[in-house]
């Protein structure tokens, strides 16, 4: 680890979106998404689903479909809203709303 | 008129524990001056000095037992053993007492050995925390002696051999590399905390045990209002440590740290007993006479944040638990606590990082906190992670918090829906506002470590009596 902000941000810079060897797939997992957005972008997205993943042990094995499905939201909202990441806007909110729904809202 | 100094520190867990890296030490405090008739108490502990040499003080330790056999004789014809260390988010500094315990496993000749990191559910260390942690010369020296290093994977169903049901219902299961060795010794830091105790035990649970067991633990024991700072007796740390006992945790090297990081005792010696031994010593050091019961309940307190914490307020926050103790119903904590966040190998973490898991309650009351508990127990909330969000939270529902920081976590606070500023002038102002110009106020500067001596419960119930009624 090193400090980030006090003494100077860390110093991974955006690489920007992934290309096309690099397309997020339900079998992606979340350590790969990460690596593939090292400003943040994915982890954000995450903190948006209410996902603790990029600070999970279970992130280096766990696939993002299968993240999804513990997590209760859709797989197929939730792909959708991290491949929007490579667009030049990222998500919409409308996106992140549908990936945010838990099957078991109440 | 009196000014009060607020340690505003915030610093990598491995430089102090390890690395001895000053540039990613930072430190500074916060003054605050209020009159004289506004206070409660300040409460600034007497600390003793720290050891000479970490190394030195923990080789005496392991030939010096609280209790139990010593660490040469515990070895002596066993044919296994499992070294148990913390992570890259705790300050041991294992580099500097592993030594000792290499040499011991080497004059008994063991060559079935491993080190084992007690990472729990939280992402492995990478190379450079790995080298950072355990220090090159000692993973030479492992290599050399054919000692290997595992990390917790309690996502990997493969890895783990189950272990039985604790008294309390907790499935265990435990990590291979642990399960097979006949000796099994832990290295941590022993502190006061919300559940409980850190250190000890908790290296086992949630330290090298499967995912199942750490969400059940945490999952029925988190919430109840019988885990609290300073209850070793509680239903959550009573639980770790019967688990630890299940599966066999032998001894337990335990350090104290200053509010600086430095090393102030070892205690080693048998579990739990040396552990216990441990968090009395800490607790003589930071345990304070409670004011509430003389002169009433304080109705702000204003927290600081030191060197044995870390760059996330997830980790610095803790002792949001210990000042509600002494604070009255509704009202305020400033907590200062500049939480810069950290860069990891799997990218940057903002300092509120893992906070943001409480927005979907946002606000705070005690409606939403039934919706909370209502999430923990239909598994929709990883309680790895909430074992410490849902406690803050808690306290939020009956108390103001107020987070004094660096700017640059004031974006994501107000959309997370937390009370931030950079200002502890401010803070306060607002604070005096609220609860009046007779406002009382109690000052912990090192407010994670400092509790109540009221709310100390060490003797946990014994609850195994079928195995005395089947005897």
């Amino acid at each position: 680890m090193t400090v980030r902000g006090i003494n100077g941000r860390g110093t991974a810079g955006p690489v920007g979106p992934p290309g096309d060897s690099r397309e997020i797939k339900g079998k992606t997992t979340v350590v790969e998404v990460l690596r593939m957005f090292p400003d943040g972008e994915a982890a954000q997205l995450m903190s948006r689903l209410s996902w603790p993943c990029a600070h999970c042990g279970g992130a280096f094995h766990e696939a993002l479909a299968n993240a999804a499905k513990r997590h209760r939201n859709s797989p197929m909202a939730v792909l959708e809203a991290f491949r929007a990441l490579c667009t030049p806007n990222g998500p919409s909110e409308e996106q992140i709303q549908r990936a945010a729904v838990k099957s078991t809202d109440r | 008129m009196a000014t009060y100094s607020i340690p505003y520190e915030s610093m990598d867990p491995l430089t102090i524990g390890a690395a001895d890296d000053d540039t990613k030490v930072y430190r500074d405090s916060l003054d605050l001056e209020f009159p004289d008739e506004n206070l409660l108490a300040a409460i600034y502990p007497d600390e003793p000095d720290p050891v000479p040499n970490a190394t030195e003080a923990a080789r005496a330790a392991l030939e010096s037992p609280h209790s139990g056999p010593r660490f040469s004789d515990l070895l002596a014809g066993a044919s296994s053993v499992a070294v148990v260390i913390d992570n890259q988010f705790r300050p041991t500094p294992a580099s500097k007492l592993l030594p000792p315990v290499f040499d011991a496993i080497e004059a008994a000749g063991i060559t079935d050995a491993r080190v084992v990191c007690a990472n729990g559910k939280v992402f492995p260390m990478s190379d450079s925390d790995i080298a950072q942690k355990l220090g090159e010369e000692n993973l030479a020296r492992m290599e050399r002696m054919g000692i290997g290093f595992f990390q917790n994977e309690p996502r990997n169903a493969e890895n783990y051999s189950y272990v039985g049901v604790s008294s309390r219902g907790t499935p265990v299961w435990l990590h291979n590399e642990v399960a097979r060795s006949e000796v099994i010794f832990t290295i941590g830091h022993a502190q006061a905390n919300h559940w409980g105790a850190g250190g000890g035990g908790k290296l086992i649970l949630p330290g090298v045990v499967s995912d199942e067991t750490v969400e059940s633990n945490h999952c029925a024991f988190v919430p109840s209002p019988q885990t609290h700072y300073g209850a070793y007796a509680g239903p959550m740390r009573a639980d770790i440590d019967e688990t630890a006992t299940m599966c066999g945790l032998s001894a337990t090297m335990n350090v104290l740290l200053d509010t600086r990081g430095r090393v102030i005792d070892c205690i080693y010696g048998a579990h739990p007993d040396a552990h216990i031994e441990a968090i009395n010593r800490f607790n003589d050091i930071y345990a304070y006479e409670n004011p509430v019961a003389e002169a009433g309940p304080a109705d702000i307190a204003v927290c600081g944040v030191f060197a044995p914490t870390d760059h996330l307020f997830f980790h610095t926050g803790w002792g949001c638990m210990s000042s509600d103790l002494v604070v009255r119903e509704g009202g305020t904590i400033i907590y200062c606590s500049p939480s810069p966040g950290v860069s990891t190998a799997i990218g940057d973490f903002p300092g509120l990082a893992l906070m943001d898991l409480m927005k979907p309650y946002m606000p705070p009351s005690p409606e939403n906190y039934e919706k909370v508990l209502r999430d923990i127990h239909g598994r929709n909330i990883q309680m790895w992670a909430g074992c410490i969000w849902v406690p803050i939270y808690e306290v939020m529902t009956r108390k103001h918090l107020t987070m004094v920081t660096l700017e640059e976590n004031l974006e994501m606070a107000a959309d997370i829906g937390l009370d931030a500023t950079t200002s502890l002038d401010e803070a306060f102002g607002a604070a005096m506002e609220r609860h009046g110009p007779d406002a009382k106020v109690i000052v912990l500067p090192f407010a994670r470590y400092q509790l109540p001596r009221n709310a100390i419960r060490m003797e946990a119930e014994e609850v195994r009596v079928l195995e005395q009624v089947r005897l």
